[in-house]
């Protein structure tokens, strides 16, 4: 390895040595405050490093990883993610009120920052070991932070869940690279596909990438594998719900795509076919099973399987023609649906206690709030309008690349699934910014004051309404950053 | 000319003032929205008067979106010019009816109505199909607003109903648009969202008949023409008045405004090959929405019903294709945004004093209330289309520049005249007539003075209608010009 080849990990290297950090920290004197500032500092600089340093190329870092663009941009994503995620812990946990959580705090950044490392190494991955690396550090990770309040039953519960079937989803996800590698004799991904005379893909090969894709899909939720979704968003503390429906979610999508853009041409057809139903039955059902909802968390469950099989639609249209568009779309459409959970989530958390059995999760309990808290409401709203696809908000932009490139392809069937999951998920995006402007009833909620938090969100909002109004800031430039076209 | 986007910037700015200032000092966001909507009509009439004189649009382009060669293009032509004085006359109307009506909330009110306006004229404004396609949707948000906090019993039911047929439906109309502008692509190289350039695409009739269709169902649905129109009745009985003022004098015009500004000129063929079944859906609605009215017992319904029935006058005239069909579409749409406009209001009033809207409630308020019920008929002759007033020019019109085309359906169109009588007789009777057992108190100079502006409106234009024909002139030759190149 090459000082080179080192400087291109700086951001990754950047968190290695802030969970250093953090875990001497912790050693010598808790303060959650400061494990914070450490987390918080550690992120921005990763940010910082990753964009100073941007990646134009594809360049390999020995044999395991590879720094290119995509990745690179998907990286942002997710430390963009990973911010939000640690700078409301802080206001959830109460560590600045008078009455700080009892349970222990500092370790929740550790596997914050750990998890974040585990998508960032995900997103760079350019051989079976680093797939794997990344996608257990990312995942064991995750479970304890969804397990984190040990006083709540259905904590524990969904975590239990999401342990054994994300550890059945990771086997099988094995298996499939092992047939691969039984064909192919090559663990390099990009050599994964490639049948050692040039010939057509065997049957196991075949039977071994479907595999793969049925673990990532795990991952993404996408139905049939989508059952644990809602159990394990429900029961988990409202901030960690939020680092699972975006975290995981964006770096499994990064290496998805990446496996999806190496297929051989022989396998192209059968493998649309299966992609589009799984879209199509996402779209659908995700929506169609939100409907009657009264838990936000569960409905944001429903709503994420449904989003991504909207974000698959760019996947699938991915087989077929290597177009920039395609992943411009996918790269809008995820930063659009990043920007809306966070807002969602975020409200979620700043209305809810760590320490409190239950997350304000009720749609009954958030009935006009409006009138209360204008300003959270009014983000609540526009995060739902953002992913019922409103015009001038972002979700709109990114629901306007998708449906292009869905009709450029003349894929009428994803088209119309579309539309239809679409007009079914404004009833339910709409019942809930219709409770949030109902008549107040119920007893007062209390926010708390966190001046960088609320700015912070502030910034988020912001960028979904600049995004939307100004789609040329980002869209113009997508081009380039990604580095296709 | 980047005064044209000052029309959009400004209802939103004079909002959010109205808002703050009603926050401050109660009763005073009524004076900001009034004075400030005065301001705008005088500041469109002036553009409207420079656009006229120089015998060229208005126009202002910006890029927005290089990627998908989207701008932010807005132009002012006569039938732009015609609507947007519409509009913010009848936004004016629409403070006016509110002043006393709303007492909750009444700062966010003001900023709804103005943000409605704002997304009702960037609608009119909008010279790129992705641009109005925004305006299309953003101008439902504050409307949906309106109904579901200000609302009467049934608003929560009504507001998700409107909001969900006009979203469903405009996706159909987004992807029309997203095709064409992909047509346009593999043609020439290049996206565009400008109608100007997408018109001079040669489409296949097929393609062509389907991307007529996207577009149609989003404005039949907002027109309304049966059988979409179940929105209607809900949203317009349920809307507070202001509301319903909007939504039928101008929301419904934006149905007619689409077909006329980009049905009708960018899938000809398609249309003429469609024409037949418009034209036939906008007779059947012409008869169930007059015979649905008859049959309500409602007032603000009634009016509703009847509402589908005058727009199903504008649907057979537009797709007739006709010179005298055209001009009598353009004048029903002013006439009819004047008189149904007016006919809320005064539902408005009466509920206001009686706390109902059932005409059985009613009865005998000629005696407590004259004048009410003196300029009360004016609005329910000028709906039956009585000669003298500017609904009679507008049906009278459509019927003779159809007749040319399809005499039969025409024929059984002008039921709809006779058939209107029997239920605008039936509502004022049933109201102001027979045994006294409601009295009301009569109108005040506030709603004396606004309803009889109205009432002089109507007879006015009923008088001189080339005045409002004369200004969309443009837009109708070009029209027929497009229309002589297909037949």
């Amino acid at each position: 390895m090459s000082f080179h080849e080192l400087w291109l990990l700086l951001p990754v290297l950047i968190i290695s040595l802030g969970i250093i950090l953090l875990l001497l920290q912790a050693a010598w004197r808790r303060q959650p405050k400061l494990a914070q500032g450490i987390c918080v500092v550690t992120l921005i600089a990763a940010a910082v490093a990753l964009i100073w340093q941007f990646p134009v190329g594809v360049q390999s870092i020995t044999l395991l990883f590879e720094y290119e663009p995509v990745g690179g941009f998907f990286s942002i994503l997710l430390l963009f993610v990973s911010l939000s995620v640690a700078l409301l812990q802080g206001v959830y946990m109460g560590s600045y009120s008078k009455m700080p959580s009892t349970e222990a705090a500092e370790e929740f950044y550790l596997l914050l920052l750990l998890s974040c490392l585990g998508g960032m190494l995900l997103t760079m991955a350019s051989h079976v070991a680093s797939l794997l690396l990344g996608l257990e550090l990312m995942g064991l990770s995750m479970l304890a932070m969804l397990a984190y309040n040990r006083e709540r039953r259905l904590a524990l519960e969904g975590a239990i869940k999401y342990l054994l079937l994300s550890g059945a989803a990771t086997s099988v996800l094995l298996l499939g690279l092992a047939f691969l590698y039984a064909t192919s004799g090559s663990l390099v991904l990009s050599e994964l596909m490639q049948m050692p005379n040039g010939g057509a893909m065997s049957l196991l090969a075949k039977s071994g990438f479907v595999l793969v894709i049925a673990g990532l899909a795990f991952k993404l939720s996408l139905v049939p594998l989508h059952f644990w979704t809602p159990d394990v968003y429900q029961g988990a503390p409202v901030n960690s719900t939020l680092f699972l429906t975006s975290l995981s979610k964006t770096a499994v999508f990064a290496i998805l795509i990446k496996l999806i853009l190496i297929i051989p041409q022989d396998f192209e057809a059968d493998l649309i076919r299966m992609l589009t139903w799984m879209a199509i039955a996402s779209m659908l059902l995700g929506n169609w099973l939100a409907l009657q909802q009264q838990s936000i968390k569960r409905l944001m469950a429903y709503s994420a399987i449904a989003h991504m099989g909207y974000i698959l639609v760019a996947g699938i249209i991915a087989i077929d023609i290597d177009h920039s568009l395609v992943l411009e779309g996918a790269s809008y459409y995820l930063l659009a649906y990043l920007i809306a959970s966070i807002l969602i989530f975020a409200v979620l958390t700043l209305l809810s206690r760590f320490d409190d059995q239950h997350d304000l999760d009720e749609l009954p309990q958030l009935q006009g709030l409006f009138w209360q808290h204008p300003w959270l409401a009014t983000i609540m709203a526009l995060a739902f309008l953002s992913l019922a696809g409103m015009p001038i908000t972002v979700g709109f932009i990114g629901k306007f690349y998708l449906l292009t490139l869905a009709i450029k392809l003349s894929a009428w069937w994803l088209v119309t699934a579309m539309i239809v999951g679409s007009a079914v998920g404004l009833y339910y995006y709409l019942r809930v910014i219709f409770a949030l402007f109902a008549p107040l009833e119920n007893s007062t909620l209390s926010a708390p004051k966190a001046l960088v938090t609320n700015i912070w969100i502030t910034v988020v909002a912001a960028s979904l309404l600049v995004l939307g109004l100004l789609p040329g800031l980002l869209g113009n430039e997508l081009r380039a950053v990604l580095g296709v076209g | 000319m980047v005064a044209l986007s000052y029309l959009i910037w400004l209802p939103l700015i004079a909002g959010g003032l109205a808002w703050f200032a009603e926050n401050k000092k109660s009763g005073s966001g009524n004076w900001v929205s009034l004075i400030s909507l005065f301001g705008l009509l005088i500041f469109a009439l002036v553009l409207g008067v420079q656009s006229q004189q120089s015998g060229v649009p208005l126009q202002l382009s910006w890029s927005w979106f290089a990627r998908f060669n989207i701008h932010f293009a807005l132009m002012l032509d006569g039938l732009a010019l015609l609507l947007i004085v519409l509009t913010l006359a009848l936004a004016l109307l629409a403070v006016a009816v509110s002043w006393r009506e709303i007492n909750d909330k009444q700062g966010f009110f003001h900023f709804n109505l103005l943000f409605s306006v704002a997304g009702i004229v960037g609608v009119f404004l909008a010279a790129d199909m992705f641009l109005f396609f925004l305006f299309w949707e953003v101008m439902l948000l504050p409307m949906t607003a309106l109904i579901l906090i200000w609302g009467h019993e049934k608003r929560r039911y009504a507001a998700i109903k409107f909001f969900i047929f006009t979203q469903a439906s405009s996706l159909l109309m987004l992807i029309s648009i997203i095709a064409l502008a992909l047509i346009h692509q593999d043609m020439t190289g290049e996206m565009s969202f400008n109608p100007q350039a997408l018109q001079l695409l040669n489409l296949p009739p097929s393609t062509q008949y389907w991307l007529m269709l996207g577009f149609f169902v989003a404005f039949a649905v907002k027109l309304p023409s049966v059988p979409l129109h179940t929105w209607l009745p809900d949203a317009h009985t349920q809307a507070p008045t202001a509301g319903s003022v909007l939504l039928a004098g101008i929301l419904l015009k934006t149905g007619a405004y689409g077909l006329i500004r980009f049905v009708l000129p960018l899938f000809p063929a398609a249309t003429v090959e469609f024409a037949p079944v418009a034209v036939t859906m906008g007779v059947v609605s012409i008869v169930y929405g007059a015979v649905m009215a008859y049959s309500q017992t409602d007032f603000k319904r009634l009016v509703a019903y009847s509402s589908i029935s005058h727009m199903g006058f504008v649907l057979l005239a537009l797709f007739s294709w006709h010179e005298v069909a055209i001009q009598g579409a353009i004048l029903t749409i002013v006439a009819h945004g004047i008189s149904s406009a007016a006919l809320f209001s005064m539902g408005g009033m009466i509920q206001h004093r009686l706390h109902s809207r059932e005409l059985g409630d009613m009865g005998g308020m000629w005696k407590t209330a004259p004048k009410m019920a003196t300029l009360t008929l004016i609005f329910v002759m000028a709906g039956i289309g009585m000669p003298g007033l500017a609904n009679f020019n507008g049906e009278l019109l459509s019927l003779l520049g159809s007749y040319q085309v399809f005499p039969v359906l025409t024929i059984i169109a002008t039921l709809g005249i006779v058939l209107s009588a029997v239920y605008g007789l039936h509502l004022f009777q049933r109201a102001f007539q027979g045994p006294a057992s409601a009295s009301v108190a009569d109108l005040n100079g506030r709603e004396l003075v606004y309803t009889s502006l109205l009432a002089v409106a109507l007879i006015y234009f009923g008088l001189q209608p080339h005045l409002i024909l004369d200004i969309p002139n443009d837009v109708i030759q070009q029209l027929l010009a497009i229309s002589k190149g297909v037949q």
